[in-house]
């Protein structure tokens, strides 16, 4: 009996377009999409941060040898070398030259570094509108000055008369080791950690969400298609009827949850490519499941999957009770769609602070409102050894699916649920009237 | 005397201060269509969603073949089929697949899957989705639905309203012959007199919450002296 219920579950919501695409093909487009932005953004800003098909202008008010060894200098780190003549380089870009970078030698930079005194290099940096990217014009600026700095150095080093002054300007190697709440990991996964604990805690929020919408809007539908009252008459006990759309909500998560694997998979492969050329040192092997469990750690992976599961079928059902108050899917997928800030305020909070640093108080809130954001929580709890947290927030959010159910098992075993919806509809009538 | 199919005795149903049922006392026997006539907002709809065990009574007490609508309403739910007025279907399922769904939510062999599509003469747009249906086709579709499982009592809410003179004939012919070819016991409610007086054996008017008379549809029309049920219905409640 239950089985069939589920299959008709299944079946009316699989042929349903509006919620293939927002259970099956949203979750996948918006991670190809994002994937695709990140790579996109950070080929561009590399492109940019190296100067890439950009000239580099140069005010020469010096002329002395230290200033020729500057010039050369950025013409070894590949950039073409743009010589200018002007007197007022900020009225040159106010003008709106297309240079991102003026670097102005003072008149007596070369006596000054021959005289052992500090020069000045006065870099101008252009940004032309409001980008991510613009930041990348900084790292030019920088790595350009760093590049003219080593040789100036060397340069200085060699007239005094140093014999190894690489070795100089380099005498100590550094090697690093990298801990995540006290456990080694690898310290290439430091160049990736945003990446990765973005996704861990982003993805399952998003299913959360999407797992309210689409048990609201499956016995919502009920309501807008009139079935719901032959439903209630057919000889099924009504737990079964819940249990029927709860499991049905599980399966078509469970899809979603396959959807936004795949896509946070080429997520967090795509665009990672950068991290190659930014820092060799920091660059992961290779971004995967390994780089995931090292670093949160297996049994941590697992307790969020766990937690993950339970968020759902609480959520499940807390959208199971609230669809059953609206008319239609269109109005219970609108009122329902503000709910979802309930699980990404305190989620995206929780992706910037570190749970141990919370008094005592704000750690029992977020465990309150742990139904709905449990798997950050007790991902983040777990990872940072806070282990009353994950047992506490696991215990409620059971607690809390046992009641949204009992609720739900009583509105759907009373007549509330049918004169509510003709009290709702009354009301409705009223206003329009009035 | 054999078990009645349905008995209601003093039945009251307060929706906050609004008295839909006002001590709405009848009895339904074994194998008849039994008629609940009268306007809209009379307390039709209220007295089958009791005897269909959606909604409870604030008094009184309904039997169907002997089990209380409230304390065995489980019971009850193996007996009857209940016909919403505005009911309808899942939409993107087929006629056919509806049709399935339900024989097996009843535990009922395929066979009476093509006997509810005989009933509802769809044809080949059983095949269809149900979407793609008329009003009077998706009415057709439930009613065969209704009927197919043989309940041993179907609860019809005006199982012909909106429909236009081909589908309301077809309909109402369908559960006649049913109810005759099936032993099928028959409580439906409707505002067409004339629908009542085709159709069923015994009527009760009720007006205001409250039974005003029951009887055969000819005799109180003899009785009260009256062209129609219409105007039988009009002299009782005296306007």
């Amino acid at each position: 009996m239950l089985r069939h219920l589920v299959v008709k579950e299944l079946k009316v919501t699989l042929k349903d377009l509006r919620m293939l695409i927002s259970v099956i093909i949203m979750p996948l487009m918006v991670f190809v999409v994002m994937g695709a932005v990140m790579s996109f953004a950070a080929e561009a800003s590399i492109k940019a941060a190296k100067g890439l098909g950009q000239a580099i202008a140069v005010v020469n008010r010096d002329r002395g040898p230290y200033s020729a060894l500057v010039l050369d200098t950025i013409r070894s780190m590949g950039y073409s070398v743009k010589p200018l003549e002007v007197e007022d380089v900020s009225s040159l870009i106010a003008s709106g030259t297309n240079v991102t970078l003026v670097i102005e030698v003072p008149e007596g930079f070369s006596e000054n570094m021959s005289s052992l005194r500090p020069a000045t290099l006065v870099v101008h940096m252009n940004v032309r509108g409001l980008s991510m990217a613009g930041y990348s014009v900084y790292g030019l600026a920088r790595s350009v000055t760093e590049s003219v700095n080593k040789a100036l150095s060397v340069a200085l080093m060699k007239e005094a008369g140093v014999t190894e002054p690489g070795f100089v300007l380099n005498p100590v190697r550094s090697e690093t080791a990298l801990y995540v709440a006290g456990r080694r990991v690898p310290s290439a996964l430091l160049g990736v950690m945003s990446f990765l604990t973005s996704g861990l805690m982003i993805a399952p929020l998003v299913v959360i969400t999407t797992a309210i919408g689409v048990s609201a809007a499956l016995i919502a539908s009920e309501n807008e298609e009139r079935t719901l009252e032959v439903l209630l008459t057919l000889p099924i006990p009504r737990y079964k009827i819940l249990a029927a759309k709860l499991l049905g909500v599980l399966v078509l998560v469970m899809l979603a949850t396959v959807s936004y694997m795949a896509g946070f998979t080429y997520y967090i492969s795509a665009p990672l490519k950068f991290v190659e050329e930014e820092a060799a040192e920091l660059r992961p092997a290779a971004v995967s499941v390994e780089s995931l469990t090292d670093l949160v750690g297996t049994h941590n992976l697992v307790l969020l999957g766990l937690s993950t599961f339970l968020s759902l079928v609480a959520t499940s059902a807390l959208g199971l009770l609230l669809g059953s108050l609206f008319p239609d899917v269109r109005t219970a997928q609108s009122y329902i769609g503000s709910l979802s800030l309930v699980v990404f305020v305190p989620g995206m909070v929780l992706m910037f602070v570190d749970i141990s640093s919370l008094p005592l108080a704000s750690q029992a809130a977020l465990v309150a409102a742990s139904p709905f954001i449990s798997p950050v929580l007790v991902l983040k709890a777990a990872v940072e050894g806070v282990w009353w947290i994950p047992y506490a927030s696991i215990a409620w959010a059971l607690a809390f699916t046992a009641a949204m159910v009992g609720v739900s098992a009583k509105l759907l075993s009373s007549e509330r649920i049918l004169t509510m919806q003709f009290s709702i509809r009354m009301r409705r009538l009223r206003r329009a009237r009035a | 005397m054999a078990e009645l199919a349905v008995e209601v005795r003093d039945l009251v149903k307060l929706y906050g201060p609004v008295r839909a049922l006002d001590g709405v006392s009848f009895e339904v026997e074994r194998g008849e269509i039994f008629g609940l006539v009268g306007p809209n907002g009379a307390g039709k709809t209220t007295t089958l969603r009791i005897v269909a065990t959606l909604i409870k009574p604030t008094s009184g007490v309904v039997r169907v073949f002997g089990h209380d609508v409230v304390s065995e309403a489980d019971e009850v739910r193996k007996l009857i089929s209940y016909l919403p007025e505005e009911a309808g279907a899942y939409r993107l399922l087929t006629g056919r697949e509806y049709l399935e769904f339900m024989a097996r939510v009843y535990g009922a062999p395929p066979s009476v899957v093509e006997e509810g599509i005989r009933i509802s003469g769809l044809g080949d747009a059983i095949y269809k989705q149900v979407r793609t249906y008329s009003r009077g086709m998706k009415r057709r579709l439930l009613v065969a639905r209704a009927l197919m499982v043989r309940p041993r009592l179907a609860i019809l809410d005006e199982p012909t309203s909106g429909l236009d003179v081909a589908h309301a004939m077809y309909v109402r012919n369908v559960i006649k012959e049913y109810s005759r070819e099936h032993g099928v016991t028959v409580l439906l409610s409707s505002h067409n007199m004339l629908e009542i007086e085709y159709l069923c054996d015994r009527v009760a008017l009720i007006d205001r919450g409250r039974i005003v008379e029951v009887g055969v549809p000819r005799e109180l029309i003899e009785r009260y002296g009256a062209e129609n049920l219409e105007e039988v219905f009009l002299k009782v409640v005296g306007r």
